[in-house]
């Protein structure tokens, strides 16, 4: 009996995909457990396996194709198998138990292959344990609406995508339409229903007519995009700058190259290693602010910005306070080789509590960067500089490296904050410190 | 109005619902010379005689019986059981005659009884003495359930069941016998079987609840919730569970857009998670937030006073949810 292949959700926070390559074709025999297809999701290129033994009978995404989750991307079987009314379904999450012989529908013309709006993906996927671990509720893709805001919405004629949730999980609720209304956001509805819907939704909607060439929007500039813009309008954020004597890291750092050249340890271990160790100290940096709650995390998971040639990506070393700097390095050198080949998983990339950003090899002294929600704060790193230092009464010549911490204040206050980088700052210009 | 106890407004009921008619007449453990285990039946066996206050051998399922047979040759028989915990033993004459003999019967026979006594927890009885089992009773089609929550919607729901043409399982918690209210002067002031008393008006959320619950646990609650939040609770004290005032329960859910239902017997198919399936039926569109149910925890009652204070609903579950559907902070 043929089975309708439809396209899981590889990542929490994926609600379409990309088909970047069938690692089958029609006609051959696939196994449970073999690999389908690789597909681009918001956050990395990831495999989605075969469910079921059987034949493919139809590869129905095509490569580049961008397909909602949940749509129809192929049909397994036996070989000659009809399949007619199946396809005739069109992109529909066809149920598994399709046609025993297809129903004998008269082939309506094919719907458009790919569903305008991604209805609710019930794909089979992802342990509970990687949702959980993003943390900020994630619907799959669905806009979360009490009843009575849905009836609201529509009687003013409000397009729901355009309504913040200030309920849990972000669902809309009934003061969410009522400030909508209040804003002005009444609009005539059906005309408005083809203009160019919710700026942050639309993928390759009506482009304006301005000059110059149009790039292709990646799945990662999308989510860079969506991230961080929701990060500068919800977190209110503030900075905190110190100046750390980088001598005795610069120090550290080259007996350990010396012992250990093959580790490679650099500054930016050593400061890894230092923010999980006074996060452990600062129970509210390891906070977040979720849907209007607080939870605070147990384990110093930092994120640790990586660039990469198509964008940003933040993968996470877990338990960073209790690793040597060896294990660091080697961990984090795996990672963005992962990170520039696309295959960082959904576990690499989840379960921060706070982000890393280093642009000191570029000799930036010193910047802000935008918090990674839903973490509390980010660290960003300038170079090390050669500054006149006062030391023991004497003007010298010294290292300084320049942090900049940005907090959220509804979890982190400025003192909080603060504290949390005289510790930073101590670890870093006594390294024996870390071993307290 | 005149002051009384919940106790002395069933008393008072009884007593003069016997003297309005010669068909009444009041059975069960105890209730002749002893004056009944609660004392409810005080006074009455000297006042009408042994013919009409009649005690009973410890056997729910034979009096139960009997009465109901003398129901349905035309007597208004009040049958006392000892707690509802043993009036399971009388389930099936309950269940399979009480309710059924006007349908058996084309209609020829009336069962005008009245079954009633203390149900629910009591302090430290352990948990056979402690159950709320209404939900068996409102499950079945055929009789009617009534629960007062103060003397004097005792006083007026006792009579109205009495002269009731159907089975009324009518039940008393056990902790109210003592609580004292003002109590109607009318005896004619009855209160109607099927209608719910907004207790406590309000526009933010309904709580609806019964018995006990209602003074002990909604309207402290929506005190608390008044005071400290600013949320205006609507409290809806159903009294009647079958049949059930549903018009003012959605009337006032469609209102307030929330609901909390705070119920003292066990979470698993019980008379809240019928009456929020109705809700979520019946006003979907005027929803803002989940239904909210509190409920005993689902566990046979502790003994210990500690252990059974925090496995019965308290105001602080309630003034939570209440939270909770407000996306209050």
């Amino acid at each position: 009996m043929a089975t309708v292949v439809t396209l899981l959700q590889l990542s929490p926070t994926m609600s379409q995909g990309t088909l970047v390559k069938w690692q089958v074709k029609e006609g051959a025999k696939v196994s449970s457990g073999d690999i389908l297809a690789e597909i681009e999701t918001d956050k990395a290129v990831m495999e989605q396996e075969s469910f079921e033994d059987g034949t493919v009978l139809k590869l129905v995404a095509k490569e580049g194709q961008a397909v909602p989750v949940g749509s129809m991307i192929a049909v397994l079987g036996e070989p000659g198998e009809d399949i007619s009314g199946l396809l005739a379904g069109g992109g529909a999450p066809a149920p598994k138990a399709a046609a025993e012989p297809a129903p004998a529908k008269p082939a309506a013309p094919a719907p458009a292959p790919a569903k305008p709006e991604p209805a609710a993906p019930k794909a089979e996927p992802l342990p509970p344990v990687v949702v959980a671990a993003t943390g900020a509720g994630d619907s799959g893709g669905r806009i979360l609406v009490s009843p009575l805001a849905r009836k609201m919405a529509a009687e003013h004629g409000i397009d729901l995508a355009q309504v913040a949730g200030s309920g849990p999980n972000g669902r809309i609720v009934k003061r969410d339409i009522e400030t909508a209304v209040a804003s002005g956001g009444t609009a005539p509805r059906p005309e408005l229903a083809a203009a160019p819907a919710a700026p942050a939704r639309a993928a390759a909607s009506a482009a304006p007519a301005v000059g110059g060439e149009e790039i292709p929007l990646s799945g990662m500039r999308k989510t860079i995009a969506r991230r961080l813009v929701e990060s500068r309008q919800q977190i209110p954020s503030f900075s905190l700058s110190v100046d750390v004597d980088a001598q005795p890291v610069l120090d550290a750092v080259a007996r350990m190259r010396e012992r250990f050249p093959e580790a490679k340890v650099t500054v930016t271990h050593f400061l890894i290693k230092a923010m999980a160790s006074a996060l452990m100290n600062h129970p509210w940096l390891r906070t977040q602010w979720v849907d209007g709650r607080l939870v605070r995390k147990h384990a110093a998971h930092v994120s640790v910005a990586v660039a990469i040639d198509e964008g940003l990506l933040t993968p996470v070393i877990r338990n960073a306070n209790a690793k040597g700097l060896q294990a660091i390095a080697a961990e984090l050198r795996e990672l963005a080789a992962r990170a520039r080949d696309r295959k960082l998983t959904e576990e690499d990339l989840t379960g921060g509590v706070q982000t890393i950003s280093n642009l000191g090899m570029f000799g930036i002294q010193n910047f802000d960067a935008i918090i990674n929600p839903p973490e509390a704060s980010i660290l960003a790193v300038g170079a090390v500089i050669d500054k006149p230092v006062v030391r023991n009464g004497n003007l010298v010549a010294g290292k300084i490296i320049t942090l900049t911490l940005s907090c959220d204040h509804r979890v982190v206050d400025g003192a909080v904050g603060a504290s949390y980088l005289k510790d930073l700052k101590a670890a870093l210009e006594d390294p024996l410190l870390m071993l307290a | 109005m005149v002051e009384m106890s919940f106790r002395e407004a069933l008393n008072k009921a009884l007593a003069e619902e016997m003297e309005r008619d010669s068909q009444v007449f009041l059975m069960g453990e105890e209730v002749g010379q002893y004056h009944g285990a609660y004392k409810v039946s005080q006074g009455l066996l000297e006042r009408f005689g042994d013919l009409r206050v009649v005690d009973a051998p410890i056997t729910e399922a034979g009096f139960v019986g009997l009465g109901i047979g003398a129901a349905h040759v035309g007597m208004r028989p009040v049958i006392e059981v000892m707690t509802f915990n043993f009036a399971i033993l009388a389930l099936d004459q309950i269940v399979n005659n009480a309710a059924k003999l006007r349908s058996m019967s084309g209609g020829q026979f009336e069962v005008p009884i009245v079954i009633r006594g203390p149900a629910g927890a009591g302090g430290a009885l352990a948990c056979q003495h402690s159950q709320s089992l209404e939900q068996q009773y409102v499950h079945i089609p055929g009789i009617k359930v009534v629960m007062p929550s103060t003397p004097d919607t005792a006083y007026r729901l006792l009579k109205s069941a009495i002269r009731d043409p159907d089975p009324v399982i009518f039940i008393e918690s056990e902790k109210l016998y003592n609580m004292r209210g003002p109590v109607t002067e009318d005896p004619e002031n009855l209160w109607p079987i099927g209608k719910a008393d907004v207790t406590r008006p309000g526009s933010d959320v309904t709580i609806v609840t019964w018995s006990r619950m209602l003074t002990a646990v909604a309207l402290p609650a929506a005190e608390t919730l008044a005071s400290e939040d600013g949320i205006d609770c609507e409290v809806i004290d159903a009294l009647s569970l079958s049949p059930l005032d549903l018009h003012t329960i959605l009337e006032s859910v469609k209102k307030t857009n929330r609901c909390v239902i705070v119920e003292e017997g066990w979470p698993k198919v019980s008379v809240g998670s019928w009456i929020a399936a109705e809700i979520g039926l019946k006003a979907f569109d005027h929803l803002d937030a989940p239904i909210e149910r509190i409920n005993q925890k689902d566990v046979p009652l502790p003994y210990a006073f500690n252990l059974e204070e925090i496995a019965l609903p308290r105001p602080a579950d309630v003034v939570e949810a209440v939270r909770r559907v407000c996306y209050a902070k």
